[in-house]
């Protein structure tokens, strides 16, 4: 297996899939990831970018055999699960497809998988998935007690975020390579401007130590500063905070992540620039990249 | 009163636009235009064909430079899309100022590699 992760992003967009000439250079697909280490895949949510993803899979496959993919889900809203029921790989039996989320307290993840596919919404039920499929709930006591799991040789960690519902934020890593994918998380309720976690805030002291030295973090960053004050409590975070966090725990590259729907190329360009700008002249310098649809990192 | 006696002489042919562009189809083709480190500018059409950049003399693109690789990156289309893609090179292929390891392609991307900068346009062209 690979040393070096190849990170793919398939989809990069908040909320709801913004298709259009205004959105094609950072995409309009809602969140999904891909990190492929060595001959395995770990896919970060099922956003409406999975569909692609699902096809390159398919097209770079051995036809013999099964090819095993793991896909983490931080939470199960529209638009990180709305992908699913057009993932190609899920209706081969070429392909055993685990599925990693966090199980909430009265209901199951796999009920709310197999509810978007209920004929009211999807005209294909779950049961018609072809694939090997196995659901993993994480349970909140293995989220808690930060344990972490073996998967395919890369230990995966899990950390509670702020968002309503619910969402889990993942750290991948093997060999001293360490990448964070942390969405949907309202940093600003847990830590104070200067980025410091709010007294008696556990989740943002935990949070400040799960990103720590990170080579790569995934990261929520929705809001400006003057749109975040009318969307309090929608748990998202300002770029602002976010980079500065990022800064204080040493991480070495931050990709900007789950852009707002009315953000268009323009507007990301120019907020993009006054960060990178800040960030490269910083002590030490960080690197901030704008996630954007067909990029491919490797660390 | 026109200066230009010559483009007042024009006529309305009564031809429908669906009749004239009958048999004619549309490709996208990509430019990038190249500023090398010494200044000297170069504009390269890219064909359906692979673009191989690198510092050695059998590639599509030479950059002669002791911070390019032998074969350095390519370019090349992808479906509707054009893509760069870095071949294992020391110093890296950069878009935007990121490092890329393969990245698809959008107007006025800024490509560099070693001190050679690469500004990638594309545009839909008639062909017959």
């Amino acid at each position: 297996m690979s040393s070096r992760p190849l990170i793919t992003f398939w989809g990069t967009r908040g909320s709801i899939a913004t298709p259009g000439r205004s959105t094609e250079k950072y995409g309009g697909n809602t969140s999904c990831v891909n990190v492929v280490w060595g001959d395995r895949h770990f896919i970060f949510d099922a956003g409406t970018g999975i569909r692609g993803l699902g096809v390159e899979i398919m097209a770079g496959s051995p036809s013999a055999g099964k090819t095993e993919i793991n896909l983490f889900l931080s939470h199960t809203h529209w638009d990180h699960i709305q992908g699913m029921p057009f993932f190609q790989p899920a209706y081969s039996p070429r392909f055993r497809l685990n599925i990693w989320g966090q199980e909430k307290r009265d209901v199951m993840l796999e009920s709310v998988l197999s509810g978007q596919m209920d004929s009211n919404y999807f005209p294909v039920p779950m049961s018609a998935l072809g694939s090997d499929l196995a659901v993993h709930p994480i349970s909140a006591d293995t989220i808690r007690t930060h344990s972490c799991v073996q998967v395919d040789g890369v230990q995966v960690s899990f950390q509670e975020m702020d968002h309503p519902g619910g969402s889990i934020a993942f750290r991948l890593e093997k060999d001293g390579t360490r990448l964070v994918y942390a969405t949907d998380n309202e940093l600003n309720c847990q830590f104070d401007a200067e980025g410091n976690p709010l007294p008696g805030s556990e989740i943002g002291k935990a949070y400040l130590e799960f990103i720590r030295g990170a080579d790569l973090l995934i990261a929520d960053g929705q809001y400006t500063d003057e749109e975040y004050r009318s969307k309090v409590g929608w748990g998202h975070t300002t770029v602002s905070l976010l980079s500065r966090i990022a800064h204080k725990a040493g991480v070495k590259h931050l990709a900007v992540y789950h852009h707002d729907p009315m953000h268009t190329d323009s507007f990301l360009d120019t907020l993009s620039s006054e960060f990178i700008k800040r960030y490269k002249e910083a002590t030490p310098p960080m690197e901030i990249l704008w996630a954007r649809e067909g990029l491919t990192l490797q660390l | 009163m026109s200066d230009h006696p010559e483009t007042t002489d024009s006529r309305t042919i009564a031809m429908s636009r669906t009749a004239v562009l009958q048999g004619v189809r549309r490709r996208r083709v990509a430019y990038l235009d190249i500023t090398y480190p010494d200044g000297r500018k170069l504009l390269h059409k890219v064909s359906e064909a692979a673009v191989i950049i690198g510092r050695t003399e059998d590639n599509t693109l030479t950059f002669p430079y002791s911070n390019v690789s032998r074969h350095h990156a390519k370019i090349y289309s992808a479906g509707e899309e054009f893509v760069v893609e870095d071949t294992g090179s020391t110093n890296g292929t950069y878009v935007n100022g990121t490092r890329i390891a393969k990245c698809i392609l959008r107007q006025q991307d800024l490509i560099q590699i070693g001190d050679t900068r690469m500004v990638y346009s594309e545009r839909e062209e008639l062909m017959q």
